[in-house]
């Protein structure tokens, strides 16, 4: 009889659960400390939103869960706040989570299907009382901020990624990465008086990353094919919406920051590089140095405090940081936050 | 190889000596009489038959040190993983004939029906069997799936099988088989049909809020048809020759995240293999040669696909042709010889990429065997080659797997087996031409693998007991493995991954009989657990961590028992806490499953003729499970089947009575 034992005590044992760990309640209302989108990964539907105050202790893993009751969703991908509201782009889901900005709380959800088929949300940007989408499926959505409801679909080029207001106008990066090899090389202009496309210029293969600089001036990464084609920036002039250049130098990430905007390569280290949008010159030498992170996700600038945040993906499938570092580059702080940061939304 | 104590087994096993004659192993006996053979484990379709279960994947998570990684049930992908070393280090073995598709290097075990099988068995490292592929027996695991076109089925009278069933979520299959022996000729076919309609309800855990919804588009049609002959040329000569096409059509529901469920990507397979056999018997000798050849057709549609033409379309026709041939001669002095080499051409025709990738493989094995103390010890060493020449890379490596065993019968009734050994699996395909990206410098996985098995059985009056308990020690190296690079999207394939495995599997099975055999009890259970940690990076907050669904305990108790006509079954089986992602932290884990499935057959004899009247309810309990993350499988449901056999197939070498 002692053959049985083999079998059913350590099944028996089995049964014995772990106590779980004490779960911190999120705060009614939010001061002193930041939002930060979690992605998570593809098709695992684990994206999270951490709350983090400034002083890191008492964080919030499940912040949108126990302010909404349910899971965030499958790849949250851009979140903004515009007005009193945020707004949060939960790609593979195919949602949009709108939140209240002061409190987190869930003024509801967007679905963001077109008929069965999922148009995959992916960036969103803000003019007026207008919040224009980026879909995959090769469209921007117009919603009306005040009915959360998708009253327009503008065609653009395909499977369009950031996008960026200038001059009362829309620029959208239309990737074309679904076609890869054969991916878009474009970027769409769109009236936002007629909601219509006024025309696409082209400025290199699989464009993704666009921003402004302070004067409105458009810039564009265009991510070529991870190999044989490198990355490279392109400028847009807003009001001739013709491209005015091209850029040399290697490029990984454009951020803007006080002083103009922030060249980040990741090749050897992570390194930020000046770049002066009237003289078009980009520093020889590195700016930053944010030593200590695994794989760069993102970075921000908060102007608040002059802090550079830096998004530490942790190798993609562990548990990733959020690192603070003053402009000379020194590390002030390490958040522990979840899978795949991607996004930040400060609260003084 | 960096395990000294591997090396150390090696040496001693090394050693020649020299004694009593013993009885050349080589032939198979189809119906296995003993659970444990030469240290493998063996399940016979007589038992099949009466617990109808559903595929051979919910057989092979009975056989200790085996999981079975579902994604969802009857119809959904399930692969096979020996002590968590990945799908790709078992060979799956059908009728001699390695039954892995090219492109993916594993098996679906989901696609292999029960109707026919006869046995399956994992390899007793101490055979010298001169008919298994050699690359199966360089593999980190085998399983032998025998059916009735096994090459060497010694059954002398005729038998047909037909059967149809019915169950849950519209799924209807129905079944043929007939072997026929004519003089020194064997003829078998079989076939099947099954289609599955696949829409079952589930509940899905979205935060704090749980959902009902019914899981769609998940249908699945399938066809599978084979031929067989062998024929008796002379006494020792034997032709065995089999062609089988396969022919399915599955959608693919993907995990459940909203909006998959309305997706219609589907996978849609077409395979046809043949095989051509020669065995010579000799008195002291054995010589198999064999032929395979086999294609496939793999076409994947994305309807959902947001490109520009609205959906995905990819085709992979593959082909393979491998020859080998091996040799075994069972001196009377108590040594034991195998020798045999094979090559394989392997090739797929893949539209994306400039020139299509192919290999030739080039293996050698030989195996050494030492009787001694009037074989109550046997001493072995095998020492194992594989040559690859990549035409795409225009290279040829070379890796070197030796093995070695000791075999201890202690007394009539007990056995230990020391094993220590080097395999390794190849990149696939699938891996090499990731995304389009030509040939990167992917490296065979590793693996070393040390064990001790105590093997035992006990025979008291009309009861019996058999049991093995093997502690064991696997070390895998240049773990393949798919990472996320430039973001989450663009993945690459690299070999960054290093695990270890320790663990001890335990199996026992008790048995009772009265004299006239008409009433049967069998109690049969297996635990394993496994600490399989991953030590890739020191650095990395994962470190030491359980590896991703490699469960630390899981665990199966069947009871079935026969009474005259009647056979009942009862089945558990329990699969431990997971862990999603490599962190084991709670957000990545998944509960454990616990699963109920009972089930009762009737049999009505009659001349030589058998109908048997099969009912089972699976998931008794309901619950609500996911062996992978969001890959749900369905709640309590149920299946049919009736078959009618003329002179069944089990009816004789069997020990216990025909129902």
């Amino acid at each position: 009889m002692r053959y049985f034992l083999f079998l059913i005590v350590p099944l028996l044992l089995l049964s014995c659960k772990k106590d779980k760990d004490p779960v911190v309640s999120a705060p009614p209302v939010l001061s002193n400390g930041f939002l930060v989108l979690n992605e998570g990964l593809f098709q695992h539907n684990n994206s999270t939103l951490t709350w983090m105050p400034e002083n890191g202790v008492n964080a919030i893993a499940n912040f949108f869960e126990q302010k909404a009751n349910r899971a965030l969703g499958d790849t949250g991908n851009d979140m903004q706040r515009y007005g009193n509201k945020i707004y949060i782009i939960v790609n593979v889901s195919s949602t949009i989570e709108v939140l209240n900005a002061s409190t987190g709380a869930s003024l509801g959800q967007i679905s963001m299907m077109n008929g069965n088929t999922p148009k995959q949300p992916r960036y969103i940007a803000f003019n007026g009382n207008k919040a224009y989408v980026s879909c995959y499926d090769g469209f921007v959505d117009v919603i009306d901020t005040t009915s959360l409801s998708v009253i327009q679909r503008i065609p653009v080029g395909a499977n369009p990624e950031k996008l960026v207001v200038s001059n009362n106008k829309l620029f959208v990066a239309n990737s074309g990465g679904l076609n890869f090899p054969n991916v878009d090389s474009t970027v769409s202009i769109i009236s936002l008086s007629s909601h219509t496309e006024l025309t696409r210029v082209t400025v290199g293969p699989n464009p993704g990353k666009i921003c402004t600089d302070q004067n409105g001036n458009v810039f564009v990464i265009s991510r070529g094919d991870y190999g044989a084609i490198p990355a490279k920036l392109h400028r847009i002039d807003p009001v001739a919406n013709t491209k005015t250049a091209s850029y040399n130098f290697t490029i990984d990430d454009l951020i803007p920051y006080a002083n103009g905007l922030m060249v980040i390569r990741t090749s050897s280290g992570i390194h930020g590089f000046h770049f002066d949008p009237v003289s078009e010159q980009c520093s020889n030498t590195a700016t930053l140095n944010f030593s200590g992170i695994t794989t760069y996700y993102g970075a921000t600038y908060r102007n608040a405090n002059s802090s550079w945040y830096v998004f530490d993906a942790n190798g993609y499938t562990l548990n990733g940081f959020v690192k603070q570092f003053n402009q000379s580059g020194s590390l002030l702080n390490s958040y522990a936050v979840g899978l795949n940061p991607n996004n930040i939304l400060f609260y003084d | 190889m960096q395990n000294p104590i591997v090396y150390l087994i090696i040496a001693l096993t090394s050693c020649g000596v020299w004694s009593q004659p013993v009885k050349a192993l080589d032939t198979v006996v189809i119906l296995p009489k003993s659970l444990f053979s030469e240290g493998g484990f063996s399940i016979s379709g007589r038992l099949l038959d009466r617990v109808l279960l559903p595929d051979v994947g919910s057989i092979v998570q009975r056989i200790p040190g085996y999981q079975v990684k579902n994604y969802g049930d009857v119809g959904g992908l399930k692969l096979a993983s020996f002590r968590s070393l990945g799908a790709n280090h078992t060979s799956i073995v059908v009728d001699n004939q390695a039954a892995s598709v090219a492109q993916s290097g594993s098996t679906d075990l989901s696609n292999l029906p029960t109707e026919f099988v006869r046995s399956i068995e994992t390899n007793g490292p101490m055979q010298l069997r001169t008919d298994m592929p050699i690359s199966s027996k360089m593999n980190g695991s085998a399983l032998y799936i025998q059916t009735w076109h096994s090459p060497f089925t010694y059954q002398s009278h005729a038998a047909v099988k037909l059967s149809a069933q019915q169950g849950s979520f519209g799924l209807w299959s129905s079944e043929i088989a007939l072997f026929v022996p004519v003089k020194k000729w064997q003829f078998a076919v079989s076939g099947k049909a099954r289609r599955y309609e696949g829409a079952f309800p589930y509940r899905y855990q979205n935060g704090n809020q749980t959902f009902k919804a019914v899981r769609k588009n998940n249908a699945l049609t399938d066809l599978y048809g084979t031929a067989s002959v062998n024929v008796k040329l002379s006494p020792k000569h034997r032709l065995h020759a089999l062609i089988a096409i396969e022919d399915a059509k599955k959608q693919l529901p993907g995990a459940v995240v909203f909006y998959n469920e309305t997706a219609n990507t589907h996978l849609s397979t077409s395979l046809i293999r043949a095989q051509l056999l020669h065995q010579f018997s000799g008195k002291s000798s054995f010589w198999t040669t064999q032929i395979n050849a086999h294609r496939s057709q793999l076409h994947y549609v994305d309807s959902n696909y947001l490109n520009s033409i609205g959906y995905l379309e990819m085709h992979y026709p593959a082909q393979e042709l491998n020859g080998e041939s091996q040799f075994s001669y069972f001196f009377e002095h108590g040594t034991n010889l195998l020798a045999g080499s094979s090559v394989k051409y392997e090739a797929v025709t893949e539209s994306t990429l400039s020139s299509d990738p192919a290999r030739v493989i080039n293996q050698f094995f030989l195996q050494i065997q030492q009787s001694l103390f009037r074989s109550k010890v046997k001493v072995q060493i095998n020492q194992g080659a594989t040559v690859v020449a990549d035409e795409q890379a225009d290279r040829t490596k070379s890796y070197y797997l030796p093995q070695g065993m000791i075999f201890w019968q202690v007394g009539h009734l007990q056995s230990i087996l020391l094993s220590a050994k080097r395999t390794m699996r190849l990149p696939t395909f699938s891996e090499l031409y990731f995304q389009s990206i030509l040939p990167n410098q992917l490296r065979p996985e590793i693996a070393e693998q040390l064990s001790v098995k105590w093997i035992g059985s006990w025979k008291k009056g009309l009861w019996s007991m058999d049991w093995s308990i093997e502690p064991f020690l696997t070390n895998a190296n240049d773990k393949i493995v798919a990472i996320p690079t430039q973001n989450t999207f663009i993945w690459s394939i690299v070999n960054i991954a290093k695990t270890r495995n320790t663990g001890v599997e335990n199996y026992l099975s008790v048995h009772f009989s009265n004299k006239k055999k008409t009433i049967d009890y069998q109690f049969s259970g297996n635990y394993t657990y496994q600490s399989c940690v991953d030590l890739s990076n020191e650095q990395a907050s994962n470190y030491g961590h359980q590896i991703s669904y490699a469960p630390q305990h899981t665990g199966n108790i069947d009871f079935t028992m026969f009474y005259k006509t009647w056979s009942i079954f009862l089945a558990s089986s329990y699969i431990g806490n997971r862990y999603a992602l490599p962190e084991n932290i709670a957000t990545n884990e998944l509960p454990a499953i616990l699963q109920f499935d009972a089930g009762m057959t009737k049999a009505f004899p009659f001349k030589k003729q058998l109908l048997r009247v099969s009912a089972v309810v699976r998931n008794l309990t309901n619950v609500n499970n996911q062996y992978v993350r969001y890959f749900v499988l369905p709640g309590i449901h149920y299946q049919v089947k009736v078959s009618y056999e003329i002179f069944p197939v089990f009816n004789r070498s069997s020990p216990a009575p025909i129902l």
